[in-house]
């Protein structure tokens, strides 16, 4: 018994830390292979902060008399989502916009770029770590407080599954180091998308939960049975691409839509290095960022 | 141009967010504390419910109108979720991610006296172990 409930706690921390890990992983590796590590700083910046907050947060809501009310807790939850998927698919394209840069070799207007990103890079740190921060620090305190009372298990397999899903991003990191640049870079930009779709699904549902949206009860499907949430691969689904065994159509049609959208985008052949200059960034980056938030 | 764009969405967004978070928070804070005064002059535990694979047992099934807290303990191997619906199964408060051996605190604000249900659900899947509540 001991064992299951080891791990069945160890499962809510991996799932609630993967796509962090997965988010800050592919900020260092891409700003490493770049030959930009000053800016790691800003990763850490915008990680430390999100963490000291949820854990501020987390404890003013567990051992203070606040309490957020469903409704509110649903709309924070669904609004942090789709602002996450704004910034995470403006990095999907500076990332995309710094790649091509890089293979023409224009120095001047790299670094211009760069500049800029560092707020942009703090910021989807923070943001890929703190939109389910606060749920894994009020876990955290409700797990220390099972421990407080004799029962350390379920606190034990916690950490065990966030140091899990923090081992899995360095093992990601391993890989992103070895490969090349443009293979990084596809890789990574297919996979963000995919992610991003599944934080907007996820943002939906909220806002289906909290009744901003309709629709929390017309489903698209139900796999609950083959792919049971509680199963190790129904977590690492619903931990990197929020995947839902029981999707509404809303969720459904919002993720097909910004998938096959922001995907031809990504995928859409580059222009030849002449062309570059003429179809300058502003233009590009204005228009995604302002889409991203459309959604 | 360019620089300014960036700037500018990079630095509000997150401002807004952390504002509207904020302002959300204190807002059901304040309303959630004077709530927890007149709870406690009122004497108003939570109600106590145990869950396990099989089971879901709500210590108390009627409660007065206003909030009506529950702490909600796992006593089973996984990992379950707690419910409170209104009538027509529109949900009014949910409490997620209870994993085996932890309790979670949750409260759910009923402005009117009715039918209401309760469900644990085991496996966070399918319409869980109901229960009829009643808020007087």
């Amino acid at each position: 018994l001991g064992s299951i409930v080891l791990a069945a706690n160890a499962l809510i921390g991996l799932r609630e830390g993967l796509e962090a890990a997965l988010v800050v992983t592919i900020l260092i590796a891409f700003l490493v292979k770049t030959g930009r590590r000053d800016a790691l700083r800003f990763v850490w910046l915008g990680v430390g902060t999100a963490v000291g907050l949820s854990v501020l947060l987390g404890a003013v809501l567990t051992y203070g008399t606040n309490r957020l009310s469903f409704t509110a807790q649903e709309v924070v939850g669904g609004v942090t989502s789709i602002i996450a998927v704004a910034f995470v698919t403006g990095m999907i394209f500076w990332m995309r916009r710094a790649a091509r840069t890089i293979a023409t070799e224009l120095r001047g207007q790299l670094s211009e770029a760069l500049v800029v990103g560092s707020l942009a890079v703090a910021v989807v740190a923070f943001l890929g770590v703190g939109r389910e921060g606060l749920e894994t620090a009020i876990f955290f305190y409700a797990a220390a407080q099972a421990a407080e009372s004799g029962a350390t298990l379920p606190l034990i397999g916690f950490l065990i599954g966030l140091t899990a899903a923090v081992v899995l991003g360095w093992l990601m990191y391993q890989g992103a180091i070895r490969i090349n640049l443009s293979k990084f870079f596809r890789v990574t930009g297919v996979l963000l998308v995919l992610v991003a779709g599944g934080i907007l699904a996820y943002g939906i549902h909220d806002l289906q939960e909290a009744r901003v949206l309709p629709g929390l009860n017309t489903l698209a499907f139900d796999v609950s049975a083959t792919v049971p949430a509680d199963s190790w691969y129904g977590t690492l689904l619903k931990g990197i691409f929020n995947f839902s065994p029981q999707t509404t159509v809303l969720e459904a049609i919002t993720w097909l839509a910004y998938v096959s959208i922001v995907l031809t985008l990504f995928l859409w052949p580059r222009g030849k290095p002449a062309t570059v200059a003429s179809e300058r960034p502003p233009t590009v980056s204005a228009g995604i960022t302002r889409g991203g938030q459309a959604q | 141009v360019r620089a300014t764009f960036h700037l500018t969405t990079a630095g509000l967004v997150p401002l807004m967010a952390v504002l509207t978070a904020c302002g959300g928070g204190s807002d059901t804070g304040t309303a959630s504390s004077d709530q927890a005064a007149s709870e406690q002059a009122a004497g108003i535990e939570p109600i106590e419910v145990i869950a396990t694979d099989t089971s879901c047992e709500v210590a108390r099934d009627e409660a007065p109108a206003g909030t009506i807290s529950f702490n909600v303990t796992n006593r089973g191997t996984k990992i379950t979720e707690f419910y409170f619906y209104a009538e027509g199964g529109r949900v009014m408060g949910e409490v997620e991610d209870i994993g085996p051996g932890v309790s979670r605190e949750f409260a759910v604000e009923v402005t009117e006296g009715g039918a209401y249900e309760t469900a644990c659900k085991p496996g966070m899947a399918g319409d869980g172990i109901r229960h009829p509540f009643t808020v007087t």
